[in-house]
């Protein structure tokens, strides 16, 4: 961070001295010098075309939705099935639960 | 200390205008004309136009690739950069407010990427060697009179000497010739941290010339 020493002589210009310095010239002139100098032309649009669009607007297709839908029933059927394949699997839970029934 | 951000921070318009009041009337309609065509191509992509991006790259690429051209001189490097450009500008496209025109947010968000590959590479640094006698005859020469490939090759070999912080002062301060508010706005800097890295660039300049033995005041 610059102090405040620091700040006040540069506003003020004291330690500068409000002089142009031989090194900026030399700056000046080659960067003056380097700026004809032309860039390499060249296109970089390929590389933008079959970017995919992220907007907030794909919740509102309908892929999304059914998707969503999708998973959102895919939990009670999961369930459903754990239960049914206890069942099928255990048979005599069936008998005992039949017969609590009738004791109490 | 503050650091730059990609954020979207508008570029003051009067100064950049200022810089330009030779500006004809017909300049100034197409620049007006181009504003418009990229606010309805950056409102298109939002929409999921991906045609419309292209468009905006199409528009600007020149601009940038002159841009990135100063922060690199590796062609490979280069095209890099420029893609790197297009692809943050893309993915933080949501963020633009049209607080200023596309192109100052798109510059601003050149320096960063270029800023961001002066940090990566400011570890590898060869020890200065320049042409000394040819630049202390520099004071003689026009800047029309001096080779732009061998001016834009010195410039790249003093610059790499120093901090990555430094050399954006310098860079935007007196090879471009920006103003302290307009510095301010590109890199995200105070107007105060910004007077005082170029003065401390300056500094470390200096030094790095006359070490170089390059006669400086």
């Amino acid at each position: 961070m610059a102090s405040k020493k620091e700040i006040a002589e540069v506003a003020t210009g004291s330690r500068c001295g409000g002089r142009v310095m031989k090194e900026l010239e030399i700056l000046r002139k080659l960067g003056a010098a380097a700026a004809r100098e032309r860039a390499p032309r060249l296109d970089v649009r390929p590389h933008f075309v079959q970017v995919p669009p992220t907007t907030e607007e794909d919740f509102s297709r309908p892929l999304v939705w059914i998707a969503g839908l999708s998973s959102a029933m895919a939990a009670p059927a999961i369930i459903l099935a754990l239960y049914a394949l206890d069942t099928w699997t255990d048979p005599l839970i069936g008998i005992f639960d039949g017969l609590t029934w009738m004791i109490s | 200390m503050v650091e730059i951000i990609g954020g979207s921070v508008a570029l003051p318009m009067e100064s950049i205008e200022s810089r330009s009041p030779e500006l004809s009337q017909s300049d100034a309609t197409g620049k007006a004309a181009n504003q418009e065509a990229d606010l309805q191509d950056v409102s298109c992509c939002l929409k999921g136009d991906s045609e419309a991006y292209t468009r905006l790259v199409q528009r600007h690429q020149e601009l940038i690739a002159v841009r990135m051209w100063r922060f690199t001189r590796d062609k490979h490097a280069h095209r890099e950069l420029v893609q790197e450009v297009f692809v943050e500008a893309y993915l933080s496209l949501k963020k633009y407010r049209a607080e200023a025109p596309f192109e100052h947010w798109l510059s601003r968000i050149a320096t960063n990427v270029g800023y961001r590959y002066w940090k990566t590479r400011s570890r590898d640094r060869a020890r200065l060697s320049v042409p000394v006698e040819e630049l202390n005859e520099l004071a003689a020469v026009e800047p029309e009179d001096i080779d732009p490939s061998w001016a834009a090759d010195i410039l790249q070999a003093i610059l790499e000497q120093l901090p990555p912080r430094d050399r954006l002062a310098l860079t935007l301060r007196y090879i471009e010739d920006r103003s302290v508010e307009e510095t301010a706005a590109l890199t995200g800097w105070t107007h105060s941290m910004v007077k005082v890295q170029a003065w401390r660039a300056r500094k470390k300049l200096r030094k790095l010339l006359q070490a170089a033995g390059v006669e400086v005041e």
